[in-house]
């Protein structure tokens, strides 16, 4: 008997392990690129990297052709994958390839169109059928009204027109018209979205279309004037589209696709294409309607990785990821022993030698409120130092104010 | 009452009245707005509440070293009156919903939170007890 009930927790520890190694990562992505007037090359790997961190995905690139190449070699098969990530903006796909990508959509395969993936294919009826508007490539009245926004009324407007336009680029606020769809859920309703274009003046079919985040064109910023679809989700065929106007990539990268805000509603908007559900967290650092919040490495680091650096920090550098540990401490403390979590990760580089004077004093002050006696001990051996002597001495004192 | 920034208000930044006909807007510029301009013409009878008056901020407390009387912003409105600006910072430092007794001047069950409403000085200055 005895030997049964270890034989089982054996049991049930292998699951556990193994649960755990599969890292959960149950859909299949597949991002499409290869032609871009944008810089594919710095924004796929990106992209990938993103969906990655998720856990949840694997993530692959397939390549067109280069411009003037022969677009018969281009014929993935769509249908071994959950989702399918445009990041194109090129040459038509043959008539078999377009063929097979309605298809899988029609049979409930997913898509993201990625920033100028909506600017794509503007003769092909089905693609513009499944992004819901579009912009440029001669896009004009024959392709459909403009869609937007005025105060809380969406507006069809079938006046005749060009289609796209986006002003200066700029930090503008995003603004979600439904907070109850799986990917909005549980964000603020109005946050601050990174540097980026605006796009604007999108037309097209908006059929089984839901627009579920706008923001405001400001004309000061060489916009419409209006509220403009952001972020929206399509039906087609038993397929589920999210379209994101969002994330502009420089040759670097850049901005919006640092912003916390694309990288997370991006993250979203795939798991919600692939399944029809999203189970991810809101992350600590999702920005506000106060503003902004960038990943200067575009993920999100771990308290570890983050003290590293703050470990490098010195005043000629940005305090990013120290601002990054405050959110943390802010977002995630509620009991005496979350406090101790983050105090005791915190002692350790107050402790080690090689972390810069400039590194200390930032934890310093912030030990001073939401420390403990934890970190008495290490702070006495910094008083010794000339340098820190006033900072050390400052979380000392603030500390023993109130116990 | 409400704590806005600029940004977020369409009046800008200074003191709202809101009423129940309408509002009246003052700014650091002493540029008065209201909800319908006649609201700033009307007069205000002898026998109705006349409050302190003063042209200028800085003669009046010259005016007040003198003759011994209250300035026309006194210390104790000064107090409270930045008291709710410093406790939603630390709020906001903190993360938390913090509750504040104003007559123990103390926040209440945090002592975290609490420490954050003065600096230890550095020898030989301090804050004197009154």
């Amino acid at each position: 008997m005895k030997n049964l009930v270890k034989y089982l927790f054996v049991c049930i520890g292998l699951v556990v392990v193994l649960t755990a190694c599969n890292g959960g990562a149950s859909y299949k992505a597949l991002i499409v690129t290869g032609q871009n007037n944008h810089n594919w090359k710095s924004s796929s790997p990106i992209l990938k990297e993103v969906l990655l961190q998720t856990g949840i995905f694997t993530a692959e690139i397939a390549k067109t052709p280069e411009k003037g190449g022969d677009m018969n070699t281009f014929n993935p098969d769509f249908s071994k994958y959950n989702v399918v990530i445009i990041d194109y903006n090129g040459e038509s796909w043959s008539e078999k390839t377009k063929a097979a990508f309605v298809e899988y959509v029609k049979n409930g395969g997913g898509v993201v169109s990625y920033h100028a993936g909506d600017n794509s294919f503007p003769e092909w009826k089905e693609y513009n059928e499944m992004i819901g508007l579009g912009g440029w490539g001669n896009r004009s009245q024959k392709d459909g009204p403009y869609v937007y926004y005025k105060g809380d009324k969406m507006v069809i407007d079938t006046a005749a027109g060009s289609g796209g336009a986006h002003g200066k680029r700029h930090e503008f606020e995003i603004k979600a018209r439904n907070v109850e769809h799986p990917i909005t859920k549980g964000l603020p309703q109005r946050w601050i979205h990174g540097t980026d274009e605006l796009y604007a003046k999108l037309r097209g079919p908006g059929k089984n279309m839901e627009i579920i985040a706008t923001a405001f064109s400001d004309t000061a910023k060489g916009g419409t004037g209006r509220s403009e679809p952001i972020l929206m989700v399509i039906n087609y065929g038993k397929g589920r589209i999210f379209h994101t106007t969002l994330g502009h990539p420089d040759k670097e990268g850049g901005p919006a696709l640092q912003c916390v805000g694309f990288i997370t509603t991006f993250q979203r908007g795939a798991e919600w294409a692939a399944s029809g559900k999203v189970t991810q967290k809101i992350p600590y650092d999702f920005p506000t309607a106060a503003g902004s919040s960038y990943r200067l490495d575009y993920k999100e680091l771990t308290l570890e990785e983050d003290l590293n650096k703050i470990s490098q920090y010195d005043i000629t550098k940005s305090t990013k990821y120290f601002t990054d540990l405050q959110n943390r401490i802010r977002k995630e403390s509620k009991t005496a022993d979350d406090y101790a979590k983050f105090e005791k990760a915190m002692v350790k580089v107050l402790e080690n030698k090689g972390a810069s004077d400039d590194g200390k004093k930032l934890l310093l002050r912030e030990l001073s409120w939401m420390g403990s006696e934890l970190s008495v001990s290490a702070i006495k051996e910094l008083a010794k130092n000339p340098n820190l002597k006033d900072e050390a001495e400052f979380a000392l004192a603030r500390l023993s104010s109130s116990k | 009452m409400r704590i806005a920034n600029e940004d977020r208000i369409g009046k800008g930044a200074g003191a709202t009245w809101y009423g129940d006909k309408g509002w009246i807007h003052v700014n650091r510029g002493n540029t008065l707005t209201a909800s319908d301009p006649k609201i700033l013409e009307e007069v205000i009878a002898d026998n109705e509440i006349h409050l302190y008056k003063s042209t200028d901020h800085i003669g009046n407390f010259l005016d007040c070293v003198k003759s011994r009387g209250e300035t026309v912003a006194p210390v104790d409105i000064a107090h409270r009156s930045i008291s709710v600006g410093l406790l939603g910072e630390i709020a906001m430092s903190t993360g938390q919903k913090i509750q504040w007794d104003p007559v123990k001047q103390e926040i209440i069950g945090n002592p975290k939170a609490s420490r954050l409403l003065t600096r230890p000085y550095r020898q030989p200055w301090n804050v004197p007890t009154i």
